[in-house]
């Protein structure tokens, strides 16, 4: 509670300081600190202290593991605005009004990460898929912008419209939101509970990109502002996905051997596009659009198994996730081409900066020692305590041993290139914020429990 | 045959000879014309149902919203006045054969579909019982979603305004971004 309504007041402060700050600076510092508090507010509401007790009447419920992966999104976000704070001044000049935005975001993120009603579910996935529109088409003298942003706000608005009638097929079939009084299904779902629950699911994989409705996140995630970019593909889909697996674990748990199949074809199909497309991209953006979509085939598979190693292998999966992939794009954002062909020697005039996108690199390909690498463990774990389909685990691993290919093309561009990348400038605190990223990343691949511990404690 | 009856086919007269006229109008301002009265014709079945809330809603946003923004755009993208092109024959064929599946369909589900008076007579729904249970703390109440909706609604208007608002003419910015031709032409 003390986040969402910290994030929706910041939101509104946000707004006020584009008005009454005129330096950009202050406005940024502003933007951080405001993060960092609500960071320390979230954390403290997990140790007990809780300074709003307001009767949600069941609709939200703050249980650990909403609270958890509230903290992991916000410490994300914080890494994210000391990264790329200063970049994002060079999208518009609407400076005050992306932070604005992107704090109501974070207070959608709290809503459907601890929502028990699917009208909170729906506020919520529209409260982060309107601003996402916006931040979309913010750089507006760019057709791509303009294009990526119509196209997601039609499709967007399109699932939504999927989600709203599968909620209401629900209420008319159980005339209640709860999640609890709808997975009280018998044996036999009616109708009207199965057109709901698939209609659900499509709106769902839409959100997360998951194959077959995926086609919008390349151009969506190419034509974007690369700022924005990165935060729309780590910490927002990861919200997603905690939005996804409790829905479909509160409100259609019991039904799991109806949809446990569809889940599967859908995982299958989303790691085969995502990683096969990504290997004939010629742009790191775009690789990395397609990767993301590869990578959200991997945490399909926690949805797909839906048991406890499932829910804590997403936890960690979302971490992994979010921290390396923020720190390749914010790398990204410095660069001045993005093809392959840019990244070559860089190595040679940014060692620290090479080094540390080396790492987000083998953590995203799930090498060894990164979290990358434990919480593709954790979740082909849970795909296998299912006990089904065990061609679906095959499947996974050797989708990941193709990601290795198009990851290491950068890491190969890096080290065993010769070339002169232009670099835009970088600052002290980029440097450091990289170096805490990387460490993070190893640290979480050596000890998970670091983070596994405050799911139970 | 009551005088219920008559109104219902009435509406029910209403709602479809614009619906079809709205189809095969050959201008396009005209079919959006049509349309409307073919929305208002539901409204009116609404009414005669005596679902005021629903009636007034499909008004409100229907009629009063979504028609008048199709206006908008028809006066912002086409020649208003203009008939558009004829249409070949094996197109019109095709339409109806799918208009005529399509309504097959709908037959075949409405004679299947097995209709039973309710065990009890609904108690009609004020608008004011609506409203109150919208705003209202109790157990069943929705005050909670109808403050996030307050939210949704601050950060789609932040939104407009960021996308809307003309950019002054910028000075202090790197070369080449502000220049008109910026326009990533592929």
């Amino acid at each position: 509670m003390n986040a969402l309504l910290l994030s929706a007041v910041l939101g509104v402060v946000m707004m006020f300081s584009g008005i009454w700050l005129k330096s950009k600076s202050a406005i940024r510092n502003v933007a951080i600190v405001g993060m960092a508090l609500l960071l320390v507010v979230n954390i403290l509401e997990m140790s007990g202290m809780i300074f709003f007790r307001i009767d949600t009447k069941g609709m939200i419920v703050f249980d650990r593991f909403a609270l958890l992966f509230d903290s992991i999104a916000f410490l994300s976000t914080l890494l994210y605005l000391f990264l790329s704070a200063q970049d994002i001044e060079k999208v518009g000049i609407n400076y005050a009004d992306y932070f604005a935005l992107i704090f109501f975001i974070l207070c959608g993120i709290t809503l459907t990460s601890s929502f028990k009603s699917l009208l909170i579910l729906f506020l919520g996935v529209e409260i982060i898929s309107i601003p996402l529109y916006i931040l979309t088409g913010s750089d507006k003298r760019n057709l791509k912008s303009n294009e990526a942003s119509l196209k997601y706000f039609l499709l967007g608005s399109f699932s939504t419209g999927l989600m709203l009638m599968g909620i209401a097929l629900i209420y008319g079939d159980k005339g209640s939101f709860d999640t609890n009084s709808i997975n009280l299904i018998t044996e036999t779902p009616s109708a009207l509970i199965v057109a709901g629950m698939l209609l659900l699911l499509f709106s769902m994989a839409f959100k997360v990109s998951a194959a077959p409705f995926h086609f919008w996140a390349p151009d969506v995630y190419d034509g974007a502002p690369t700022v924005f970019t990165s935060f729309m593909a780590t910490i927002v889909k990861a919200a997603v996905f905690i939005a996804f697996i409790r829905l479909f674990e509160e409100a259609f748990g019991n039904l799991q051997n109806k949809w446990q199949l569809l889940m599967a074809i859908i995982t299958v199909a989303t790691l085969f596009i995502g990683n096969i497309t990504a290997v004939f991209q010629q742009s790191v953006k775009r690789m990395l659009a397609y990767s993301s979509i590869a990578q959200a085939g991997f945490m399909m598979l926690s949805v797909y198994a839906m048991n406890a190693e499932a829910k804590e292998g997403l936890l960690l999966y979302s971490a992994a996730y979010s921290f390396a992939t923020i720190g390749i794009f914010a790398v990204l954002i410095k660069m001045k081409d993005y093809t392959f062909d840019g990244f070559n020697g860089f190595a040679k005039h940014q060692p620290l900066l090479a080094a540390t996108t080396t790492i987000f690199l083998l953590s995203l390909a799930g090498i060894p020692l990164t979290a990358g690498f434990l919480a593709k463990f954790y979740m082909l774990k849970a795909a296998l305590g299912t006990g089904k389909y065990l061609w679906l685990v095959i499947f996974a691993v050797i989708m990941a041993a193709v990601s290795v290919y198009y990851y290491f093309r950068v890491i190969q561009a890096m080290y065993f290139k010769e070339g002169d990348p232009p670099v835009l400038q970088i600052t002290p605190v980029f440097k450091w914020t990289l170096v805490i990223l990387a460490a993070l990343v190893i640290l979480l691949g050596i000890f998970p429990n670091l983070l596994l511990t405050w799911y139970y404690f | 045959m009551n005088g219920s009856t008559v109104i219902f086919y009435l509406l029910a007269a209403l709602t479809l000879v614009n619906g079809v006229l709205s189809v095969s109008t050959r201008q396009i301002f005209r079919a959006a014309i049509y349309l409307l009265f073919t929305l208002i014709g539901i409204a009116g079945l609404y009414f005669w149902l005596n679902y005021q809330f629903i009636a007034a809603v499909q008004v409100v946003v229907y009629v009063g919203g979504i028609v008048v923004l199709i206006i908008f755009s028809i006066f912002l993208t086409q020649q208003a006045g203009e008939k558009l092109q004829k249409q070949k024959i094996g197109r019109k064929l095709f339409a109806a054969l799918a208009v005529f599946c399509g309504f097959g369909l709908t037959i075949i589900q409405v004679y299947q579909h097995a209709f039973y008076e309710p065990a009890e007579t609904g108690v009609p729904v004020s608008v004011a019982a609506i409203g109150q249970k919208m705003l209202s703390m109790n157990d069943e109440g929705y005050a909670l979603p109808f403050e996030v909706v307050s939210m949704l609604l601050l950060a789609a208007m932040i939104g407009c305004i960021v996308i809307a608002m003309k950019e002054k003419k910028i000075t202090d910015n790197e070369p080449g971004t502000s220049s008109p031709d910026h326009t990533g032409k592929e």
